[in-house]
Formats: C-alpha cells, sequence, structure tokens
C-alpha cells in the first residue's frame, strides 16, 4: 500500500476530515476489506496530488465534491477476525460507514458487508466496533466488483497458458455474457448478462478452502500461502496415477490421452509400501493444487457449454496470482474445450465481493459516494460512461491482488 | 402358475413334465443338460452334445479362426439378481477355451472366469433313475445337450497381483478351468493360449503374464469393453439397473429397445464418462481424475486404513460436518436461500480443517472418510449430468468398484444428479458396477451370439458357487465340495442368528441443498467375508416367454412380493423354522449317512446365512420375490448335493399315484364328457394349488374351501398327498 493517495479538499457530508469508507466481504476462511483512503499522513507527495486533482477536478462534473484517495486492500483470516476488527478500529475506519438517511438524527453507523460473516459476525461488529453491517447479497457484489473492474480497469483481465501471461482487451460494450467462477473457500458459478443481471449456475465444493484444508491435514503447513510456495517444488507424478503408470508408460492414444494425463489424483498413494510420512510435502501439495485447479477448470467449462459463454473469468483468493494454478486452470479449460473457450484471470481476483459491496454505498441516498479514476496513470478512457466509477489500476500489473486503486470518490 | 413349488414332486401324472417345463425348475433343466455335456460326453467335443438339440445350433456356435471362443448363446443368469458380482451360466459353451478374462485397473483387477458345474452328473444319473422307475419318458421335451456354467465374478488389488496369478495358477483357468481335463483335450492345453484382458494393465502386466502363466494376453480396448459389459448386462439381466435415493433401492425395468442413448459413468481409480448409442456406438466425452483412486489415496494417508473397505466402512460412522465447511457455518447457521443453499450444504470441502486449532490426529477418521467420500461423489455425480445435460441424455449409469453397493456413495451420486438437473436426469446403478470391463473382454472371445440373448432366457441364481466372499478371494478357492463344507463349517454360524429385516431408511428430509448426514446407515455395507453374495448368471436356454401373456415385458412372475415387510418377516421366519425339519429329510433323502449328516449341516449353515443377509439387505440380491427365496433353498441343498431332499417321499407318492392310476381312469372313463371334462379340470387345480404348497393352501383345505375341489377328483384315490401336506407346508 505504497501508492499515492489523492486528496481534494472538497467538503464531504461526513464531518470529519479523517473519513474513509470501508466494505467487507466476509467469507468462509478470508475477510476481505476494501477501505477509501482520502489523504492521510503517509502520502507522500503532496504538490504532485494537488496537481493531478486538478486536472481531475478539471474533468469532473464541477457541481459534485472530489474526494481524491485510493482504494485499499487488506484481507485477514476469518478465523483471525479479532486482527480485523482491531485493524478497522485501529485506522478508524468504521467511522466512515453512512447513516441511516431514514433517520438521520441516528447516530447508528452502517458498514457494507457481504459473505456469509457479514450475518455470522453481525453481533460481533456491532459490539466492538459499535457498528451495523448492511448486508448486501454476496453474488450480486461479487458481480458487481467483477464488472466493475472488467469495465473500468485496464488490464484487469489477463490469460495465462504456458506461462505466458496476456493481457485480454476487453470491449466493454462487448462484455456480457459471461461466466465468472469465484473459487473461494467453495466456489460459485455465476453467469452473468449484465448489470445486475446474472444467475448462480452452477459451483462445487471443492474449492479454496478444500486445498488448503486437506492441505493443512497432510503437510502440516501453517498457512496457504506456504503450501502453495510449496507446490512450486513439487512433482505431482509422485503420487499421482497417470494414465502412462496404468498403461506402462504408454499413452492411451485412441481417446486422447497421454501418458502424463493425471487417470487418478492421488491414485498413487494407495500403494501399501508409504505413509504419509514418505510424501514430500511439495508433492502433495503439487497434487492437491492439479486436482483441485483441474476440477474447477472442468466444471467451469461445462458451464460454460451448457450457456454457450465463451468467456470464463476466474476469480477468488484460492488463486493469488499463482502461476500454476492458472496454468492449470486454462489447460483443464482448453483441454476440455478443445481450445474454444478461455480462461481469464482477474488481477483484483480476491477482492470482487468487497469491492462490489463498496460499490453499494453508491445507491445510499446519503453520503453515497462516486470513485473515479485518476486519468493521468493509465487514461483508459471513460467510456464506460452510465458507470459512475471509475479508476485505473495503479502502477503494479503484476495481478496482485493487493495492491490499491488510484481512485477519486465523488460525493453526491 | 404353479410359479412357487420349491418342493416339485407332485404325484400325479402330468407332473414330471410339468416339472421340466417349470420356471422354478430349470435348474432341473440346467442340469441335464449339463449332463449331457459332461457325464456323457467329458472329454468329447461339442458335436455329441449337440446331439439332439437342433434348434441350438442355430445361434449357438459361430466359430471363426482357430481362436477358441465362448459360446455365450442362451447365457443366463441365475435365480433371482444379486448383488455386485453374479455368475453366468452359459449353457451351450462347448469349447475349449479360454475361461478367464480380466481387467486390469491401477487399483483392481477384476476377473471374470467360466467355471461349470462339478455335480451334475450324479443329479443326471439319479434323475434318470427316477425316470425309468416311473416308466415316464421324456416325451416331446427337448433333450438339451447344453454345458452349463457360471461366470464368477473375483477382484483382486493391483498392488497383490501375484495373489491374482496364484489364484488362476491354482485354478487352471488359464488351462480353461480346474476341471477341463473333462473336456479339454491335453493336445489343446494352452500352447498358444490366450487370455482376453483390458485396462491399462494389460499393456503393463502383458510379460509376466507370459512368464508366470505362459499365456498371451490379448488386449482389448477398455472403453470397448466397458460399454460391450454394461450393454450386456443392461440387456440380458433382469434387475441390473436400480436406483438408489435417500436410501431407498429400487429396481428398474429397462426396455431393451428404449436403451439408447445413455451416459455410462465408470468410476475405477479414476473416471471415464462415456456416451452410449448402441453396440460398439459410443464416444468418451468426459472423465475426471478424482475418483476411486482417490478416495482411497488420500484416504489411506489421512486414516491409516488398510483397504478400501475398511475406509469405506469408516465413512458409515462418519459426521463431515466437523470438518466440511457448510453454508451454515459461514452464513451463522442460515440458510443462503436466495440461491437455494440451504445451511447443511457443503461449501467447502475440508473446509473446516483450515482451522489452526486442530491437527490431523485430532480429527476421527470416520468424518475424514465420509467428507471425502461425499466430495467425491457429489463431484462425480455434477460433471456426469452436466455431460449429460450436454447430449440430452436422460439416463446415467454409474458403474466401476467405488461404489461396491455403498448405500451413501449412491445417495451422493443420485443426490448430486436430482439436484443439479433439478430432477430431470436420474442417476442408476448396476449391480455388477465393478466387472463391467471384465465381462467386455470376456465378450470379446466372441463378439456374436449375443444378440440372440433374451432377458427370460438369462435368470440370475442365487450365489452358490464357491468362495463364499463377496468376490474377494481369501485363501485358496474352495474347488470340491469337500472344501466347500468345511469353509462353511469353519466360517459360518450354524444356524446364524436371524433378526428382523433392517427396516428401510425413512424417506430423508433433505431440503434444497440439504442431504445432511448418510440416510441410509445401517449395516449396508458387509465386509467381505460376511457377504455371500458372489453372484451367479445362469443361461436357461429352455424357458421361453409365455405366448399369451398380455405385456411379457412388464410380467412380474413373482405373485408375492417381498418388498412388503411384514411379507418378508413372515416368509423369512417360516422358512428358518422350516430348516431343520428340512434337513433331516435331506439328509434321509441321502441315507441318513455321516457323510449326508456334514453335507445336511453345512447346507444349514450356508441357507441360514443367506437368509441372515437377505434380511439385512433384502434388495442384496436384486428384487427379492418368494419365488426367488424358494429357489434359493433349492439351490442351496443341491450346493450341497442333495439332490432331492424329498426324493424318497416322492418316489413313494408316485408310486402311490400310479398304484391308483388305472382306477382313476377308468372311473373317468365313465364318466359322460361334461363330468369328466369338469372332473379333469378340478383335478389338475387341486394338484396344481396343492403344488403351492403353502400355507395358505393348507388353511384352505383346512377350512374346507377347496375340500370340495379334490373330493371330485380324489375320492377315489388313496389320497397320497394327505400324510405329506404338513411336510411341503410351510
Amino acid at each position: 500500500m505504497d501508492h499515492l493517495a489523492h486528496v481534494s479538499n472538497q467538503p464531504n457530508t461526513q464531518p470529519q476530515s479523517q473519513i474513509s469508507h470501508l466494505a467487507l466481504d466476509i467469507g468462509g476462511s478470508l475477510i476481505k476489506l476494501v477501505y477509501f483512503c482520502r489523504y492521510d499522513d503517509s502520502c507522500r507527495d503532496d504538490d504532485e496530488l494537488r496537481s493531478q486533482n486538478e486536472s481531475l477536478g478539471s474533468k469532473s462534473d464541477n457541481s459534485r465534491p472530489v474526494l481524491g484517495g485510493k482504494l485499499h486492500f487488506a484481507k485477514f483470516e476469518t478465523s483471525k477476525i479479532n486482527d480485523c476488527l482491531e485493524f478497522i478500529h485501529s485506522m478508524k475506519l468504521h467511522l466512515g460507514g453512512f447513516h441511516d438517511c431514514t433517520a438521520p438524527s441516528s447516530d447508528k453507523i452502517f458498514i457494507k458487508a457481504t459473505g456469509g460473516g457479514a450475518y455470522k459476525f453481525a453481533d460481533l461488529f456491532k459490539e466492538k466496533l459499535s457498528v451495523s453491517l448492511d448486508k448486501e447479497d454476496e453474488m450480486e457484489c461479487l458481480v458487481t466488483g467483477a464488472n466493475f473492474l472488467l469495465k473500468a480497469v485496464h488490464q484487469e483481465a489477463f490469460t495465462y497458458l504456458d506461462g505466458q501471461k496476456e493481457f485480454a482487451q476487453i470491449d466493454p460494450n462487448d462484455l456480457y455474457p459471461y461466466l465468472l467462477v469465484n473459487i473461494g473457500s467453495g466456489v460459485s458459478m455465476i453467469k452473468v448478462d449484465g448489470d445486475g443481471k446474472f444467475e448462480r449456475v452452477s459451483g462445487t465444493s471443492l474449492g479454496g478452502g478444500t486445498f488448503w484444508g486437506l492441505g493443512r491435514l497432510l503437510t502440516k503447513c501453517k498457512n496457504f500461502d506456504e503450501l502453495l510456495e510449496l507446490s512450486h517444488q513439487g512433482n505431482n507424478r509422485v503420487i499421482d496415477m497417470l494414465v502412462g503408470d496404468i498403461y506402462g508408460g504408454t499413452d492411451y492414444a485412441k481417446i486422447g490421452l497421454s501418458a502424463t494425463t493425471i487417470a487418478s489424483s492421488f491414485g498413487k498413494a494407495i500403494s501399501d509400501n508409504k505413509e504419509l510420512v514418505d510424501y514430500k510435502p511439495e508433492d502433495i501439495s503439487r497434487s492437491l493444487l492439479r486436482m483441485i485447479s483441474n476440477n474447477i477448470g472442468q466444471i467451469s467449462y461445462l458451464n460454460a457449454l451448457r450457456f454457450g459463454l465463451k468467456r470464463i473469468f476466474f476469480a477468488g483468493f484460492f488463486i493469488r496470482g499463482h502461476a500454476y494454478t492458472m496454468d492449470t486452470i486454462s489447460v483443464a479449460v482448453n483441454f476440455w474445450s478443445k481450445g474454444e473457450a478461455e480462461a481469464m484471470f482477474l488481477r483484483h481476483e480476491g477482492f470482487l465481493g468487497a469491492l462490489g459491496a463498496f460499490m453499494s454505498y453508491e445507491k445510499q441516498c446519503l453520503d453515497g459516494l462516486t470513485v473515479n479514476k485518476i486519468p493521468q496513470r493509465f487514461p483508459i478512457s471513460v467510456s464506460s460512461a452510465g458507470n459512475k466509477i471509475y479508476c485505473s489500476m495503479n502502477g503494479k500489473s503484476n495481478g496482485n491482488g493487493n495492491e490499491s486503486i488510484e481512485c477519486t470518490v465523488y460525493g453526491t | 402358475m404353479a410359479g412357487l413349488n420349491g418342493d416339485p414332486f407332485l404325484g400325479i401324472d402330468d407332473n414330471i413334465e410339468k416339472l421340466q417345463y417349470n420356471n422354478n425348475s430349470k435348474e432341473a433343466i440346467d442340469k441335464e443338460g449339463l449332463v449331457v455335456g459332461i457325464g456323457e460326453d467329458s472329454s468329447n467335443n461339442k458335436n455329441n452334445n449337440q446331439g439332439g438339440e437342433k434348434d441350438m445350433a442355430g445361434n449357438s456356435i459361430h466359430r471363426s479362426g482357430s481362436r477358441p471362443q465362448l459360446d455365450l448363446s442362451k447365457a443366463e443368469i441365475q435365480g433371482n439378481s444379486e448383488e455386485r458380482d453374479p455368475t453366468i451360466l452359459l449353457p451351450n459353451q462347448t469349447d475349449d477355451i479360454s475361461h478367464l478374462a480380466l481387467d486390469i485397473g491401477g487399483s483392481l483387477i477384476k476377473l471374470v472366469y467360466f467355471s461349470r458345474h462339478e455335480d451334475q452328473s450324479v443329479d443326471d444319473k439319479r434323475k434318470k433313475t427316477v425316470k425309468e422307475r416311473l416308466g415316464i419318458s421324456n416325451g416331446n421335451r427337448r433333450n438339451f445337450p447344453v454345458l452349463g456354467g457360471r461366470l464368477h465374478f473375483v477382484k483382486f488389488e493391483t498392488s497383490k497381483l501375484n495373489e491374482c496369478l496364484d489364484f488362476i495358477s491354482s485354478k487352471q483357468l488359464h488351462r480353461g478351468g480346474i476341471d477341463s481335463h473333462h473336456w479339454n483335450s491335453e493336445a489343446s492345453a494352452n500352447e498358444n493360449a490366450v487370455i482376453k484382458a483390458t485396462g491399462g494393465g494389460a499393456y503393463k502386466f502383458a510379460d509376466l503374464f507370459k512368464e508366470r502363466l505362459g499365456v498371451s494376453i490379448d488386449k482389448e480396448d477398455e472403453m470397448d469393453c466397458l460399454v460391450a459389459g454394461a450393454n450386456f448386462l443392461l440387456k440380458a439381466i433382469r434387475h441390473e439397473a436400480f436406483t438408489h435415493m435417500e436410501g431407498h433401492k429400487e429396481f428398474v425395468q429397462i426396455d431393451h429397445n428404449d436403451l439408447f442413448p445413455y451416459l455410462l459413468v465408470n468410476i475405477g481409480s479414476g473416471v471415464s464418462i462415456i456416451k452410449v448409442d448402441g453396440d460398439g456406438k459410443f464416444q468418451r466425452v468426459s472423465g475426471t481424475n478424482v475418483g476411486g483412486g482417490t478416495y482411497w489415496g488420500l484416504g489411506r494417508l489421512l486414516t491409516k486404513c488398510n483397504s478400501f473397505d475398511e475406509l469405506l466402512e469408516l465413512s458409515q460412522r462418519g459426521d463431515n460436518r466437523t470438518i466440511d465447511m457448510l453454508v451454515g457455518d459461514i452464513y451463522g447457521g442460515m440458510d443462503y436461500s436466495k440461491i437455494g443453499l440451504s445451511a447443511s450444504t457443503i461449501a467447502s470441502s475440508f473446509g473446516k480443517a483450515i482451522s489452526d486449532k486442530k491437527e490431523l490426529q485430532d480429527y476421527r477418521p470416520e468424518d475424514i472418510s465420509l467428507s471425502l467420500l461425499r466430495m467425491i461423489s457429489y463431484n462425480i455425480g455434477q460433471i456426469s449430468y452436466l455431460n449429460a445435460l450436454r447430449f440430452g441424455l436422460k439416463r446415467i449409469f454409474f458403474g466401476g468398484f467405488f461404489i461396491r453397493g455403498h448405500a451413501y456413495t449412491m445417495d451422493t451420486i443420485s443426490f448430486a444428479v436430482h439436484f443439479w438437473s433439478k430432477g430431470e436426469a436420474q442417476a442408476m446403478f448396476l449391480r455388477h458396477e465393478g466387472f463391467l470391463g471384465a465381462v467386455g473382454a470376456f465378450m470379446s472371445y466372441q463378439k456374436h451370439g449375443l444378440d440372440d440373448l433374451m432377458v427370460h432366457h438369462l435368470v440370475e441364481r442365487f450365489p452358490m458357487g464357491a468362495p463364499y466372499t463377496g468376490g474377494k478371494i481369501h485363501g485358496p478357492p474352495l474347488g470340491d465340495l469337500n472344501e466347500k463344507i468345511s469353509w462353511m463349517e469353519k466360517f459360518v454360524l450354524k444356524g446364524t442368528e436371524i433378526t428382523a429385516p433392517v427396516p428401510m431408511a425413512p424417506p430423508g428430509t433433505t431440503g434444497l441443498g440439504g442431504f445432511e448426514v448418510p440416510s441410509s446407515r445401517g449395516a449396508t455395507l458387509r465386509s467381505d467375508a460376511s457377504a455371500l453374495n458372489v453372484g451367479v448368471l445362469h443361461l436357461v436356454p429352455t424357458l421361453e416367454v409365455f405366448p399369451l401373456l398380455a405385456d411379457p415385458k412388464m410380467y412380474e412372475p413373482n405373485t408375492i412380493d417381498l418388498s412388503d415387510h411384514k411379507e418378508l418377516e413372515y416368509w423369512f421366519t417360516v422358512l428358518s423354522g422350516h430348516l431343520p425339519d428340512l434337513v433331516d429329510k435331506a439328509v434321509a433323502s441321502e441315507g441318513g449317512t455321516d457323510d449326508a449328516k456334514r453335507r445336511g449341516d453345512a447346507f444349514a449353515r450356508a441357507f441360514s446365512a443367506h437368509l441372515a443377509r437377505l434380511m439385512e439387505e433384502p434388495a442384496a440380491y436384486g428384487k427379492l420375490g418368494l419365488a426367488n427365496l424358494l429357489e434359493l433353498r433349492e439351490e442351496c441343498l443341491r450346493e450341497f448335493q442333495f439332490l432331492d431332499a424329498y426324493r424318497s417321499i416322492k418316489q413313494r407318492e408316485n408310486e402311490a399315484s400310479l398304484a391308483v392310476l388305472p382306477d382313476l381312469l377308468l372311473e373317468l372313463d365313465h364318466m359322460d364328457e361334461e363330468t369328466r371334462l369338469l372332473t379333469l379340470i378340478e383335478g389338475v387345480l387341486a394338484a396344481n394349488i396343492f403344488d403351492w404348497g403353502s400355507r395358505a393352501c393348507v388353511d384352505l383345505y383346512h377350512k374346507g374351501t377347496i375340500i370340495e375341489i379334490y373330493r371330485m377328483s380324489r375320492n377315489k384315490m388313496q389320497r397320497p398327498w394327505r400324510g405329506l401336506k404338513m411336510q411341503y407346508g410351510f
């Protein structure tokens, strides 16, 4: 979060100057935070900011208050929700909620939240932070977040095949329909036909939680990233049963299965001669990762096929910009579709829901926010008119979901 | 229809004939046919066998080339349906052939092998004697020169290939079976013996087979075999397919003409998904690498189980909620109703295991096993449905050794298919699930002949053949009667307690995404040692469909359906209560020798064990009707060479009947035509009702309801049946 923030001094309807806006996506394994920060002390380049603001201001609808700043993204493990609460508290993020417009005198502060945890932990937030969680539907948030990113953020989507990352040019006018596959603890597959127009068509319980849960049991890794890291050095052939293992090293050419195709994940582990301790954690991790990625890729493709969708966007915290994961998913989609469908990934993969929840502030009658892009760095066209939120990616293009998005927020 | 006579003695006139045509007496026919093949032809070939049989020749053997072939025409499944590995009788098989086909997969080796009855000649001689003594000729009854046999279904773990080789070697299966000396000329034996095999191992282990057994493996394509096996089983076996939803098993009658297209999902180590459009017409459209090998592989690593079955059994007592993350866990116990997910839907398999607080050893192996099983079954169901949808297929058949008749596995798969298809597609399972490939390889010995196969020729019988181990071999194969008896003495308790049937699970209350815990827990999964369910498929070419049946396809010969639990309990009680008396009779019929006593004892053990098994799972051998139970008893008797427990009594009665026959005929001759006709009909009717031998008839008799019928036709006779009714009545 070392990005520049831009602040304009336009007054907000909120009285405090340090107001931030926060939205949460509280999933089964992870809590994702998106918050908007106006100027704060950590921002280092006031001059640049100011000049940017000026240029921005000139382009913007002057009648509206403009807030410069950036969207920050953060995540916590759901099991460590107290850390998250503390973080919010220390950053005073919870003060940036909105007040109930029907009862303006009320001090009740609402924070937008989605994910199952928005229900489960509502009381906890009330107790610890004295805020109410305004629950937004999970799927709606995912879709809103994805639509926003795909339309507004330059080079948000990319393909990844054979180690080659390639940014996809998405024409915002030709975005729909697409399949959105959100891989969190579990997996949701959503057919998206437009803004707010979508249907959850499928899903699978073999998701990120399965990878991490099984991985923890099998490898003693301490966290998800460590497990993922391990898979880099692993060789799944030690533990997976390949077509070649069954066919004595030959392909099963008749039905197009090469000797290296996995016939059965963990199929070699049935051997009596080896116990868990005899397998390298690296190999286990690799094998797990392939099993789950491949399965998700396959089910996604079958659902895309069902609805004649050519584009499949994969998101969710499971991926984490991990090359091998993306590669496996891409290969699965490519293999099953015989090259007809394409897997694409989102750089903000993990934050769709949180972002969607954040966008939903817009709908509120009070303190509504409009996020606008900062045009100077990545001047993407503002052609996505009608969408009130514009923004551009700031700096990095490595697909790491933890970066910030510079943006401008318009108070209404 | 004298459908239920387990005791085909019947003193009068046409009974012997009837016996031979009677649906329930087909065993006798098999044997008779067999005898011709075995007893008299022994080492000679089929030309003799087919001597008396004209119409058999037509569809029996079309030999091509020099390769030995099986004659599968008029193959028959025996008895009722059986569990997962029934045996098939091939009465027309007459050649010296390889009797073995293999499907060598990544985890398991599946064997289908052909064996023949050992004790048929004795049977035949006795029958003959009876006939001779009674002076009854065969009349126009065709004497089928058919060779009988059975298809056995056995499995080994691929890692224990040597056990498999030992088994083959000990049974001499690669040389045409253990009794090959009967009929297989020395010369032809295995110089260039070829065994049909499929599965990856057919390639991998070909050299080993050559080296150890001196046989060549003739490799058949795996998918070809799967499809051939499935098509054969679906067409040939009456109760091959069934649905399994929420603990409820229901057999499905498949119309041959409306079988295709369907989706075949074979779950082995991995999963193949095949669209089948006809015989030999198919395409592998998909598959998944998350299959049986994954379950067992991950299960082994996570639980220290020593066998697949152990792991599966553990799952019976598991609760996956301790380890899976449910929608309710995420939503604080609430449903996510907007998208139709109930709180109990699994959001993430193993998702709770991410908790820092628990390590592997803190989770119960039972829970892990169940969680794994649900994950994999559900995933397979889902992918299968998506593929069915793609091709507009309504029927999905699941086979492969992963399932093992395990109720929860089937429920999970069915649930997934039902859930995702919103009830439009249906998951069905195959009783010979694990042996599709092996059966297909077996069929490939001869690609024709199957077309002639009619369902009514195939009768599935209760699994009498050794070994009594549910398809898995423990110890040496049971070669002869003596070994069989020893085995029974050793492993099966006499008078196995027969408890009340396990009640069917009540229809589960599964919410939208529900499906909480196994609704079919029970003891439905059996360890190998106790599962007496090696099935037998017998071919009875003599059977024809009664031409006047209005709807032959839907005709159900069982008039008493034991799926009614009260009915089932009643008949089980009757049969087991009757057992000691029956054993006494049987032993007496064999002269009451020590040997007979020992056999009688073994019979009692075996039959009790069968009953106990059926009590536990009435549908274990397919849809269970009363006729099947009676047949089971008969077959069980024959298994221990009690060819006719009531033989001496029948003999006596027949003699008595014959003695009074002239008088009766004379009397009939003196009647006017109308009276005579009526009397004849009454007589036949009376005999036929009596033939049932059921308590109901005895009751009728006692109440005098049918006494009038008897009176007319029998009052001049000695009424030989009067003293017998208690013996046959239940």
